[in-house]
């Protein structure tokens, strides 16, 4: 059994201009100890299937189906109270704007200590001993725990948020663009550290990103993600070297990459979908250069295509996309 | 030929401060956000400026195009001194030198069609355009950044997605015919799929139009992919200057290795050993004192790096780097 299973997951938002379908039958899953990208570019879905797994949605969202499995216990059947239990505790979460996710008159180190206290009902003194370790444990220096969060640097704050993350021990984290706005010096370190907390702690994470690059860097899988949906999973070797959905294959060969042969970048011609009325059949055929008349019609489903890959395209079987 | 060089060009913002905190401290404090940089660029070239958030570049390319006057140093554009030159005697060079931004939601007037936003321009230089069709020309602008005139002329800037209202920043800057293009950060809020559009319009544009293309970016696969040469900042100066090939290919700055080698690559399969730096970019309020990178350089040795500011060493082949390692 998968730790997190998530299976057909719908997430609406009901907006006075219609029925934006956010996330549309998103299915992931998350093993023990990996590290999963969830990839695609703006508007494709991914923050809002992070925090409908969390189920911290804004009030006009409203979860339309699905299940979210963890260790085989679905959260979305939870009730709030214990759904609060598993939050923090089981899954906690590194979110992009973070800034806003601390208190900036009150120093870092009870802040952590407060979430310890409350979350694990823990001793104040015993929560304090914990803290300093996840000051190590990420890499800053425990004498700093007192201080206040301007005082860290960009990258440091981030090593605070993932302090705060793994206050309660949990078994996923969910790290929504965690180095958008950081340099590529400190980036790395992130990526590194949140790899290194992988194998030391057997932590597992879903890392969503827009960024190809990170994944390449950091991810065991991806799950690519347009419209809503999922286009492409598996393991980011077999996926980089040829990828089974044209969106994924063109996706790749849009980034331009140091040191190989300088050839045209591809693009990928229109804008993304609709959210409200979707495109019928396949949400990505009317930007596929390969689209067919099957792929107008018939939405392709998420299908096993060998080798522990998956992936939504009706003509997966017949095209060669090698990158 | 050059077409553009610039002296120790320097900008230094005034910090501001509190009356008790002047008399405490007596000095004022600047930003010190271009702090002495020189460089040239030929026609037709396409140069790159690189650096991190804080390094200066956006305020360095916003110097050249005369959005705000230098503290000191000069700007030199085909052969003639700009430095200081009125609005007035600038403006039939003003045509001549266009640039581009980072947010093309900020770049048009949302009360505007695209139509009356290329006419803008025309009207504003109408000596540039004796015999002229305007129409012809807007219609034009649209064909050279790949959208259909009929399509779009007619559109509010809320109906354009990023992409397209990149574009339409693009024609506006095309549409008074310019030599040099300054180009900032001008896709770091796309998504990659329409990047790369914009990256191969404007290698197609420089091409057609025999444009010099100045490009900022924090991307140096960006920098890599346009080609051509490629000057490296940190904290207000350039560290090195070279062929972007030799430059990613052979770093020869502890920073610009630093730099490349942390690139994270869309390649699982090329795994990059990264040269360790110490902490981040410090504030430019505060610059290091000698060498600015020497408190998170590897290789720094006391009494010389954090003491001498290195100068300029031609390592030949249009090649300049700004470190005591060589010499």
């Amino acid at each position: 059994m998968a730790l997190l299973e998530v299976r057909d997951l719908k997430v609406y938002y009901h907006t006075s201009r219609g029925v934006v379908k956010a996330v549309d039958g998103v299915s992931i899953t998350l093993e023990k100890g990996e590290i999963l990208g969830l990839a695609g570019e703006s508007g494709c879905g991914k923050t809002t299937t992070a925090i409908a797994i969390m189920r911290v949605l804004p009030p006009e969202a409203r979860i339309e189906g699905g299940s979210v499995l963890l260790n085989g216990v679905d959260l979305l059947r939870l009730s709030e109270e214990e759904m609060r239990r598993v939050r923090w505790r089981r899954i906690s979460m590194i979110f992009q704007n973070a800034m806003n996710a601390l208190n900036p008159v009150k120093n870092v180190g009870s802040q952590l200590v407060d979430a310890m206290v409350t979350h694990l009902g823990i001793s104040e003194r015993e929560a304090w001993e914990r803290a300093r370790k996840l000051f190590e444990l990420v890499g800053l220096d425990p004498s700093r725990i007192r201080d206040y969060p301007h005082e860290f640097s960009g990258g440091m704050r981030q090593r605070v948020f993932i302090a705060m993350a793994l206050s309660c021990d949990p078994e996923v984290v969910i790290a929504d663009e965690p180095t958008t706005g950081l340099d590529v010096v400190v980036q790395r370190k992130i990526l590194n550290l949140l790899k290194e907390l992988r194998d030391r702690l057997g932590l597992s994470i879903i890392l969503i990103t827009h960024d190809l690059a990170v994944v390449a860097e950091t991810c065991d899988k991806v799950a690519i993600m347009y419209g809503g949906r999922i286009v492409e999973y598996g393991p980011i070797y077999e996926i980089f070297d040829r990828p089974y959905h044209p969106y994924t294959y063109l996706l790749i060969k849009s980034f331009p990459r140091i040191g190989a042969r300088r050839e045209r970048l591809a693009t990928i011609p229109g804008s993304p979908p609709s959210l409200i009325n979707p495109p019928p059949g396949c949400v990505f055929h009317p930007r596929c250069p390969y689209a067919t008349e099957v792929c107008r019609t018939r939405a392709p489903a998420l299908e096993d295509v060998g080798g522990g890959r998956l992936a939504a395209c009706h003509l997966s079987s017949e095209l060669e996309l090698v990158v | 030929m050059e077409i553009l060089r610039v002296e120790d060009l320097k900008k230094w913002f005034p910090v501001r401060t509190g009356i008790i905190a002047s008399i405490l401290f007596g000095e004022r404090q600047f930003i010190r956000a271009v702090d002495g940089v020189t460089f040239s660029i030929d026609e037709g070239e396409v140069f790159c400026l690189v650096g991190e958030s804080g390094s200066g570049k956006t305020t360095l390319a916003r110097l050249i195009a005369k959005l705000i006057p230098p503290t000191s140093g000069r700007i030199v554009y085909r052969g003639i001194d700009i430095t200081s030159m009125s609005n007035k005697e600038f403006r039939p060079l003003r045509r001549e030198i266009q640039i581009i931004f980072q947010n093309p939601y900020e770049a048009l007037n949302p009360r505007m069609r695209v139509y009356d936003a290329l006419m803008e321009p025309i009207k504003l230089h109408r000596g540039a355009f004796k015999g002229v069709d305007p129409e012809e020309r807007i219609r034009r602008a649209m064909e050279d950044v790949r959208l259909s005139p009929d399509e779009y002329l007619w559109k509010f800037p809320h109906e354009l997605s990023g992409g397209e209202r990149q574009r339409v920043a693009i024609a506006r800057s095309l549409i008074l015919r310019p030599r040099f293009l300054i180009a900032d950060e001008p896709v770091s809020m796309l998504d990659a799929s329409v990047r790369s559009s914009i990256l191969n319009l404007l290698v197609d544009l420089k091409e057609e139009y025999n444009l010099t293309l100045l490009y900022i970016t924090h991307d140096l696969a960006q920098a890599w992919y346009l080609g051509g040469r490629i000057a490296v900042m940190y904290l207000g100066k350039i560290m090195e200057i070279g062929r972007v090939d030799d430059v990613i290919e052979e770093p020869l700055h502890p920073y610009t290795k630093a730099l490349i080698s942390n690139i994270p690559v869309p390649d699982p399969r090329r795994k990059t050993e990264a040269v360790e730096i110490k902490g981040e970019i410090p504030s430019p309020i505060n610059i290091p004192s000698g060498c600015r990178f020497h408190p998170r350089c590897p290789y720094m040795v006391e009494g010389r790096c954090n003491k001498e500011e290195p100068q300029y060493r031609d390592m030949g082949g249009g090649r300049l780097v700004a470190c005591h390692l060589y010499g």
